[in-house]
């Protein structure tokens, strides 16, 4: 251990921030049809609640103490939509639903009433997303945030329960770069269908994803015009995004968005962040240790002629604080031969 | 919104002090970590995607998913220079340019290992306990890397390691215990019933070896180190005739430094199962705060359903030289009547549903949250206990 202590000055530290990744593929086989209970009619990684108001998707049957939650599925619809009526299924629920998501990731207006999802996220006008589905990812999943221009989402938009075809990819072109800042849950860009350049109209818009939030909005017209339905009603004349929405549980309208989910590919985004510390050892320190095998008979171990330089090996850098308490040791994977003929500089990064 | 800061009597740290304990069955190949089923799944023959069910996996992340679809983590190579474990210095400075992609892969698996060392063996990886070894001599002689009991640098030995995210800081003295099974009768037990590092064979009454030092343990480290080398069957004791079958190389009898020997599954020893248990050490360190509420404030909200609603309300008017908002507002009376067709006397009374925890540059690092609003009126006051893990 060394007997002397050596300040850290001003250039000796840094703080440095990694950003670290991870790829989160999310199949159709997680979110329907691989844990289905024939005896029951039911998928076993979804869990329904009694209020009605939304379900949660595990990636195995929620009971297993493996399986980890993925997301909360739910859809809404403003009170100002054509779909809004007295006579629907849960109109209240749905409605609160919409306010509650849109007051948290639009927040509110100048008269303090609830915003609307826009399209095209100016909120200066133009069109409102005003049915929409609503895809709370768990925390587990996004972490610190949605790494931006990473996420797409497939579904299918055509053919039988059996066969379903035309499958049509949403994601968020563009958005490494440009990205939207007016929201009070953070960052967050438009969905579209293609890289191509957006519509200036803005109205190419089919959802709306926030980052740090961990929430996709897809608007509900992207099934207008296809079959759309839960099981038991998915392949019958009247099912449709419309007739789902409005005469069926909001359970049943996530349970066909489920059934005609393809792909979903994002990555996620924690931030690392590390202090550097350069501890310097110049020519003419630390050459000496008062390591008690450093001497044998009051004489140096390393050393075979007397007028030798001294040398020693450099195994552990301990960084102390003001008061001189040790808070934290650094080791090198073998020890470092320091003698006056050279310099080193190590390089302490502690990860926090 | 009011700021209050934080009195000396309101912060503290606390440590909690854990010891999970962990178990392990050894049997032929297979390994059961506390007794955790190998559940299969639709997509993977075991969810977790981990070698069997004795591994712990790092994260769980990736439950019953192909090898195709896996969670997997990446990082850019750039100037912060960092990458992942599993590519070298050499491959990071050659391999992978500034900007590319540098993957690694889920999930993290980890579970105990066994070597074993023939004599005369002069392993470098036992060599290299030397130093440790000799640090403990003062718990117990056994410790002595080269003593009248043995030279651990040529004995026959066997080594079993304990990964340290299976026990923490330290393995808890006194706890771990051993369990020898030959066709599913105990033929020896070992425990450190001393707590100095000594593993003794405690039992079972009238087996071979009773009382003996049969290894000792490095507890902070996560060894075993094995060297009872006596037939747990012995003619004359309880458990003989004696046994043998196949441990390292050829027909041998039940020995310590057998133990957990066909972990691999290389050796099968078909009637040989082993049993390890222990309690680890974990510290948690927990920040404790006190927020407190006191009698006559934080008796009034910014929030915009605080005042009395009225479809009329000017909310501000703007114009070229100015901007102003109404001189005054109602607050709605929430104080519920107990006379019905009569209201209340005004009183004002909030609903606290959240405490912020500000630096001290009034940047809101924290929030807690309550599981229901709770009443605040003038004569009331409370504290609120804030724990964080840190």
């Amino acid at each position: 251990m060394a007997a002397t202590f050596k300040a850290l000055g001003g250039n000796d530290t840094t703080t440095t921030r990694t950003l670290l990744h991870e790829a989160i593929p999310l199949t159709g086989t997680i979110v329907s049809g691989t844990y289905f209970l024939e005896s029951s009619d039911t998928q076993t990684n979804i869990k329904r609640y009694g209020h009605g108001m939304w379900e949660s998707v595990y990636d195995y049957p929620y009971l297993s103490s493996s399986a980890n939650h993925i997301f909360d599925l739910t859809i809404g619809y403003s009170a100002q939509s054509n779909l809004s009526g007295a006579a629907n299924m849960q109109n209240a629920k749905k409605i609160n639903i919409y306010n509650q998501m849109a007051q948290v990731l639009v927040g509110f207006d100048e008269n303090g009433l609830v915003r609307r999802f826009d399209q095209d996220g100016d909120h200066s006008g133009g069109n409102k997303i005003n049915e929409a589905f609503f895809i709370n990812y768990a925390r587990l999943l996004t972490k610190d945030e949605i790494k931006k221009g990473s996420y797409n989402i497939t579904f299918y938009t055509a053919g039988t329960k059996q066969v379903p075809t035309t499958p049509v990819t949403f994601a968020d072109h563009g958005a490494a770069t440009t990205y939207k800042t007016n929201s009070p849950a953070g960052d967050y860009s438009i969905l579209y269908t293609s890289s191509a350049t957006p519509r200036a109209d803005g109205t190419s818009g089919k959802g709306l994803l926030y980052y740090q939030a961990g929430v996709a909005v897809l608007t509900s017209s992207i099934f207008l015009n296809n079959p759309f339905g839960p099981d038991n009603q998915y392949d019958k004349q009247f099912s449709s995004v419309r007739a789902c929405m409005t005469g069926s549980l909001i359970t049943s309208s996530c349970e066909a968005l489920r059934n005609l989910w393809r792909d979903n590919n994002f990555s996620n985004t924690t931030e690392l962040n590390s202090t550097v510390y350069f501890c310097r050892a110049n020519h003419n320190e630390f050459n000496y240790s008062s390591n008690p095998t450093y001497l044998s008979s009051s004489k140096l171990v390393v050393k075979n002629v007397s007028d030798d330089a001294p040398v020693s090996y450099v195994t552990t850098i301990g960084l102390y604080a003001d008061d001189n308490e040790l808070v934290a040791v650094a080791k090198v994977s073998e020890p470092l031969k320091k003698d006056p003929t050279n310099e080193l500089t190590l390089r302490v990064r502690l990860d926090y | 919104m009011p700021l209050y800061r934080f009195k000396s009597n309101d912060v503290f740290y606390n440590r909690v002090k854990v010891n999970p304990k962990q178990s392990f069955l050894v049997y032929s190949g297979s390994t059961v970590l506390n007794n955790f089923a190998n559940e299969s799944g639709s997509h993977t023959s075991y969810i977790q995607n981990v070698s069997g069910s004795g591994h712990v996996s790092l994260y769980e992340l990736n439950i019953d998913r192909s090898s195709d679809q896996l969670i997997y983590p990446f990082v850019y190579k750039d100037s912060n220079r960092i990458g992942f474990k599993t590519v070298g210095t050499g491959s990071f400075n050659s391999d992978f340019q500034f900007g590319d992609i540098i993957s690694s892969s889920y999930p993290l698996s980890a579970s105990i290992s066994k070597l074993l060392y023939p004599p005369n063996h002069s392993s470098g990886r036992i060599t290299a306990l030397k130093n440790t070894l000799n640090f403990y001599t003062n718990l117990s002689p056994a410790y002595q890397f080269d003593s009248s009991l043995g030279n651990k640098a040529t004995q026959k030995l066997g080594l079993l390691s304990i990964p340290s995210i299976l026990y923490g800081s330290s393995v808890k003295k006194g706890t771990v215990d051993m369990k020898f099974y030959i066709s599913g009768t105990l033929v020896g037990q070992l425990q450190d019933e001393r707590q100095n590092g000594e593993l003794i064979q405690v039992g079972p009454s009238g087996s071979s070896g009773t009382g003996s030092i049969a290894g000792v343990v490095l507890y902070n480290e996560g060894f075993l180190v094995l060297t009872g080398s006596w037939d747990l069957t012995a003619a004359g004791t309880r458990f003989a005739p004696s046994h043998s079958e196949t441990y390292s190389t050829g027909s041998e009898s039940p020995q310590w430094l057998y133990f957990a020997q066909s972990i691999s599954g290389t050796i099968t020893a078909p009637s040989s199962s082993f049993e390890l248990s222990y309690e680890g050490t974990d510290y948690v360190q927990t920040l404790t705060m006190l927020a407190h509420a006191a009698k006559g404030e934080l008796n009034h909200s910014n929030n915009p359903t605080y005042v009395k609603h009225d479809a009329n309300r000017v909310y501000y008017t703007t114009g070229t030289y100015g901007y102003g908002e109404p001189r005054s507002t109602d607050i709605k009376n929430t104080v519920s009547s107990s006379f019905s067709g009569h209201t209340a006397s005004f009183a004002k009374v909030t609903y606290i549903s959240e405490v912020g925890i500000y630096d001290e540059n009034r940047n809101l690092i924290g929030l807690a949250k309550l599981a229901k609003p709770v009443k605040k009126t003038q004569e009331r006051d409370y504290t609120f206990k804030l724990k964080l893990d840190i």
